[in-house]
């Protein structure tokens, strides 16, 4: 069930039935002799046809166009009726219903109160105006109705929109930190805006593999990877969600010891690591984190990245296994899965992008629309 | 957690031997230890009489103890649970507003909410319900959660009289009271080496004291022993057990034999099932919680594990004493039956059939539900109007957050009730957010709105939600040229916070995200009706008697 439904069929037969007649009126007022004799219009309802072919100067033409003109403050309403969410003056979902049907059925209503004419350079940019309106709205309806799908079948584990630019900042700060292992002394952020790494857990080279960092992200991938409910433990938050408080006190003025509890990763504690590292391997993943992850990682434009290409990025971590000791590969899968969450990100931000960029072109056109017919109706009901 | 720092609020700083003056159970401890680990780690306060020492929700990490005066510690934050209604306008419900407001259980009893006469606070006095305020004086030791565990301050402490205490980091109250071993996952992931204390004599000098003035007002707490008299309480006070339990340590386990009966006297306990799939956490209880009277009543094996989320203290009934009770009482042993049969039958009916998968059995949780907010993803273009509206109708707070577990094609918005592990329970000073039977979560009138819970809740379905309330505040004049001075007692509008949960806005034919939704993504549905078909398929997949009887799935008049 998507955007259009079944709910709409009723809006469609209002609409084709409404142009229908709309035709028949025209026909019947302006060009008779096309009728069947059974169709002709009842003498009540007849005119004379325009001697300048001013449709929209008579009266069947401007009861189109007028009609035409409520409905277009009536679309305009729409922004004015999501902005006060809490007035029960019909859902929201209704609203959008007749916004939809009422300006497709203004396409006939225009063109009959236009008379298949452009007329002067005014009436000629309102049609302009009022096809890019047009075309904006059927171009943003259809994405409305396909894209969600798209977008649920695509994106796994979405997260809020807003929150994207604080789940990137983690991922850079999860990587720089597992470079800061392998290098003691760290080296200059490559990202301004990410979060600083914690000195908690650095390991120096030559020591053991350090504890899996999973534990302190919680990207929606991470919580995603069980269908229900959260794997995250009363322990790794308890740990986790300590640190804030503390950095902003000041430091006691004797070493005092740390409270019992620390940080407890996500799964069982990792087992012992062999004691012995791999410096090749290390040297390794460090010039994999400097020059591929942590850039990609922090990037604005992932997709323009190397690793921002799935086969591409799938290949490189493969290659890299291969590359290292048993020991090091769990944590070259974490790497890999950074970079999937980043490749999930950028899609959603494009595919968010898709979504609603064009009602940056909808809206503020409809409301020069809007003015201009105004004046439009204005000029040509008192001025003439 | 080799960056933790600690934080002694200004006061005296105090050298080891002052400190020994103050604390003399400290001689106990070998001097090198204590010039190595003691300096600058108290300092000594002196509070004039209404001055606060710390105020219930701040962040802390020390403990106090009082050397002379006394304190009152109480609870401000109104006794209340937030309670939304919609408002009629002038123009009927046409331009309404949600309203919400406070009230308390008495006058809006909510099902399942507790019928608790204490309030359990980080020390080892209870306020009562009706008036939460208790006095703690000379020589006992407040903040000790706090300080082990970081939890946020459970009560507000004032000084009654004149006061002199002592303010003291971990390393301290570890000497004096021993410390706590930690968990073996905890010592494979820290690197400092922890100095080892055994405790001192102080620890004895407050079991005494807590034996002699709180326990029977603990023990009259615990509703099932609200009918013995006084002999008997005497006789179960001279009989149980103070046990301590370090993190991580089990108390009682899944399919054990049933030997006691517990009472918690400090820390938290996590009640978990193992099932397969992986562990479920039931609940974590707190201070003023009690468990195991299932294994001892029914004669059968314990149905669940605890263990100690952190260091916990429990008051042991032996099953002997437990059973002379039901001997001597038998309106207790009714009501026990009773309320153990209801336990039983609710853990029998969560007991997943051999085969499903833990998942599964979580999904049939949702189906549970009375009502459940779903977004349909295939409609929803995440245009945030549903959020918008959420917190233009609860005064600027939205209670919806569009992430959330998914089934189906829907996103399920309001899915606390599925949590393995229920985290928004685990750092709560005074115990007052649990799970109800069906695994919702409820959050009692004794919330004193510190905002753990919904800084833990994975899924931010927990919001804190500001209240205007008008708060006795008193103000210390100093009378001119040494004259005694005076207070003065003013009325002042102050804010209160109150943790609180989506209640789908049931008092509403259509809530207020679902009357705002443009696309029919957001529905709020009663799951039984709307997954009929599922739960069917569900049921008969399994076999399970605990899916109820299906009925159509429906596609519309979700509201």
């Amino acid at each position: 069930m998507r955007i259009i439904n079944r709910a709409h069929l009723p809006w469609f037969v209002f609409v084709i039935a409404a142009t229908v007649f709309a035709i028949w009126l025209y026909v019947g007022n302006f060009a008779p002799q096309n009728l069947p004799a059974a169709l002709h219009l009842p003498d009540s309802l007849q005119q004379k046809p325009p001697e300048n072919h001013r449709v929209g100067g008579t009266p069947l033409g401007l009861i189109f166009g007028t009609i035409a003109l409520s409905i277009f403050v009536f679309a305009a309403l729409l922004g004015v009726r999501k902005k006060v969410v809490l007035w029960r003056v019909g859902t929201v979902q209704r609203w959008l219903r007749a916004h939809i049907w009422l300006t497709l059925l203004t396409i006939p209503l225009v063109i009959l109160h236009s008379g298949f004419r452009l007329g002067g350079p005014m009436t000629t940019l309102i049609i302009v105006l009022y096809l890019v309106v047009m075309a904006s709205g059927i171009y943003g309806l259809v994405l409305q109705h396909y894209m969600p799908t798209a977008m649920m079948e695509r994106l796994p584990a979405e997260s809020v929109y807003e929150q994207i630019p604080h789940i990137r900042a983690q991922l850079v700060a999860a990587a720089t930190k597992m470079r800061d292992s392998f290098r003691p002394v760290p080296l200059s952020k490559p990202d301004a805006g990410a979060p600083a790494p914690s000195a908690e857990k650095t390991v120096t080279a030559g020591s053991a593999p350090m504890a899996s960092t999973a534990a302190e992200l919680s990207t929606p991938t991470a919580r995603a990877k069980t269908v229900v409910g959260s794997t995250i433990t009363a322990e790794t938050v308890a740990a986790a969600e300590r640190k804030p408080e503390q950095k902003s006190a000041a430091p006691a003025a004797t070493p005092i010891p740390p409270p019992a509890v620390a940080q407890t990763p996500l799964k069982p504690a990792p087992k012992p690591a062999p004691p012995a590292t791999d410096a090749d391997s290390e040297a390794a993943l460090l010039e994999l984190l400097d020059r591929q992850i942590i850039p990609y990682l922090s990037v604005h434009r992932g997709d323009r990245m190397l690793l921002g290409n799935a086969r591409f990025s799938e290949d490189t971590f493969r290659f890299v296994k291969l590359r290292v000791t048993e020991a090091y590969r769990e944590r070259v899968e974490e790497m890999q899965s950074w970079c999937d969450e980043r490749r999930m990100l950028d899609l959603q931000l494009k595919l968010h992008h898709w979504l609603h960029a064009w009602l940056f072109v909808h809206a503020p056109v409809s409301f020069l629309l809007l003015m201009l017919v105004f004046w439009h109706a204005f000029v040509t009901l008192f001025k003439y | 957690m080799a960056d933790v720092v600690e934080k002694l609020t200004t006061g005296e700083p105090l050298t080891v031997d002052q400190l020994i003056e103050y604390l003399p159970a400290l001689k106990e401890i070998p001097r090198a230890q204590l010039d190595n680990w003691a300096k600058g780690a108290a300092v000594l306060h002196r509070y004039r009489k209404g001055e606060i020492v710390c105020e219930e929700g701040e962040f802390g990490s020390t403990a106090y103890y009082i050397v002379s005066g006394t304190v009152d510690i109480f609870i401000h934050n109104p006794l209340a649970h937030l309670r939304t209604n919609p408002v009629v306008g002038m123009f009927g419900r046409s331009f309404k507003r949600m309203r919400s407001f406070l009230t308390s259980d008495q006058t809006d009893l909510r099902p399942e909410a507790h019928q608790r006469k204490f309030i359990g606070i980080d020390a080892d006095v209870d306020l009562p319900i009706n008036r939460p305020l208790a006095q703690l004086g000379p020589g006992e030791l407040f903040g000790e959660m706090t300080c082990r565990t970081y939890q946020p301050r459970s009560a507000t402490v004032q000084a009654r009289e004149p006061c002199v205490m002592v303010e003291m980091l971990r390393v301290i109250l570890d000497m004096l009271v021993g410390n706590r071993t930690p968990s073996d996952v905890t010592k494979a992931t820290t690197k400092v080496k922890m100095p080892t204390f055994k405790g001192t004599s102080f620890k004895a000098e407050l079991e005494k004291k807590y034996r002699e003035r709180s326990l029977n007002n603990h023990l009259r707490s615990v509703l099932l022993f609200a009918s013995l008299d006084d002999e008997f309480i005497e006789h179960l006070r001279q009989h149980v057990e103070l046990v301590s339990y370090n993190q991580n340590q089990i108390i009682c386990k899944e399919g054990d034999e049933a030997d006691a009966f517990y009472l918690i006297r400090s820390g938290m306990v996590r009640v978990s099932n193992a099932l397969p799939g992986g562990e479920m956490v039931r609940t974590y209880l707190s201070r003023g919680d009690y468990f195991g009277e299932i294994g001892l009543l029914r004669s059968i094996k314990r149905t669940a594990t605890c263990a100690a989320l952190d260091a916990v203290d429990v008051v042991k009934i032996p099953a002997a004493d437990f059973n002379l009770m039901l001997e001597r009482f038998p309106q207790v042993r009714q009501q026990i039956e009773a309320v153990a049969g209801a336990r039983l039958a609710a853990h029998e009916q969560k007991t997943i059939p051999a085969g499903v998968h833990l998942d599964d059995f979580l999904n049939q949780g949702l189906f549970e539900a009375q009502n459940l907010l779903l977004i349909d993803l295939e409609n929803c273009t995440r245009c945030d109007a549903c959020v918008r509206a959420c917190a233009t109708a609860h005064d600027g707070v939205s209670r919806l957050l569009r992430d959330g577990l998914r089934y189906e094609h829907f996103l399920v918005a309001t899915a606390c009730r599925s949590c393995r592990d229920p985290l928004c329970m685990t750092q709560c000073p005074v115990g007052s957010i649990r799970r109800k039977e069906n695994l919702e979560i409820i959050i009692e009138d004794w919330c004193i709105g510190c905002g753990k819970c919904a800084e833990l809740c994975p899924y931010g379905n927990i919001n804190m939600h500001p209240l205007e309330v008008t708060r006795e505040v008193k103000t210390e004049i100093k009378g001119k040229d040494g004259a005694p001075s005076t207070f003065k007692v003013e009325q002042k509008k102050m804010m209160a916070y109150k943790a609180n949960t989506c209640d789908l806005c049931t008092q509403l034919s259509t809530p207020s995200c679902v009357y705002a939704c443009p696309h029919d993504a957001a529905k709020r549905v009663d799951p039984q009706r709307f997954f009929g078909d599922a739960i069917a398929a569900q049921s008969e997949l399994i076999g399970a008697s605990w899916a109820t009887l299906p009925q159509r799935y429906e596609t519309h008049h979700t509201h």
